[in-house]
């Protein structure tokens, strides 16, 4: 069994990471979707955000529509593989019984 | 770091959740174009209905073609942002209940022939808030509330103003599912 993955595993950005992990390959997600479906304030997303950007396992691409700003993160291939092994380590561990 | 069995049941469901909800949002946003669409092209043959009643099978024959071409674009979009996952094999399902649904309305009016133009819309109207009715059981409860509102806004016609239907019925319908579809698309 692989280990748990400490950056995956802090609720907020866990939460992030599913909502990316629900959306097919190369879609992303709009900021403000993200925020009202983890229900994280502005400054704590963009947060957690950086800190997913800074291990590689989101993108994050900013740009205008019409004139008002828009921010989009979607979920890299590292993002997902970290996600579900992260899973796949939670269900382990609940079915075998294991952690502490 | 320590994770327990209780932390990892937690975790898994608050994921679950989580992920259900991006994915009822984003069928929420894939659907908006087609309500968006159709909406303003039932409103086009309801106002063509209301200023050349003569005129009403052809604008609902122009409305249909432009509707169908359009349709066709946006499943091709709609597909593409799918990719070869999970998304695209509902999308054929989704593709596959319209088309049975078509149909049924097409084999039925054959049967029943020669319809009033009145009871043909109704049908169709009442079909389609059937569909919704039932894709909110499947899909989410915005798409319900959007069948639900559809069909009592028929009845509603049908019962108060049954000589103004043909008019009446699409443009109140497309209003409603061009409400529906902007309701979709800004779903948080």
């Amino acid at each position: 069994m692989s280990g748990a993955d400490e950056i995956v595993h802090q609720p907020t950005r866990l939460r992030i990471m599913s909502a990316l992990n629900a959306l097919p390959r190369r879609e992303m997600m709009e900021f403000v979707r993200l925020r009202a479906i983890t229900g994280a304030t502005n400054g704590n997303l963009g947060s957690h955000l950086a800190t997913l950007e800074k291990s590689g396992y989101v993108t994050i691409a900013k740009d205008f529509v019409g004139k008002r700003p828009r921010t989009r993160v979607g979920i890299t291939g590292p993002g997902r593989r970290a996600f579900q092994g992260h899973v796949a380590y939670l269900r382990e561990m609940l079915e075998d019984g294991g952690g502490t | 770091m320590t994770v327990t069995r209780d932390d990892a049941r937690a975790a898994l469901r608050d994921a679950e959740a989580t992920g259900e909800r991006s994915q009822t949002l984003f069928r929420y946003e894939l659907s908006s174009p087609y309500l968006l669409l159709w909406g303003a092209l039932w409103i086009v043959a309801g106002v063509v209905a209301a200023v050349s009643p003569a005129n009403t099978g052809f604008g609902w024959a122009a409305v249909d073609f432009v509707g169908l071409g359009g349709t066709a674009y946006l499943i091709v979009r709609h597909a593409r942002r799918c990719g070869t996952g999970d998304e695209r094999v509902r999308l054929v399902r989704n593709i596959g209940t319209v088309a049975a649904l078509a149909a049924f309305v097409g084999l039925t009016l054959m049967l029943f022939g020669p319809v009033a133009g009145g009871d043909v819309t109704m049908l169709i109207a009442l079909v389609m808030a059937a569909g919704y009715a039932v894709a909110g059981c499947w899909i989410g409860v915005r798409y319900a509330a959007v069948g639900v509102a559809l069909a009592g806004l028929c009845a509603g016609v049908f019962h108060l103003a049954p000589a103004q239907v043909p008019v009446i019925v699409p443009i109140a319908g497309g209003g409603a599912l061009i409400l529906g579809g902007i309701w979709f698309r800004r779903s948080r």
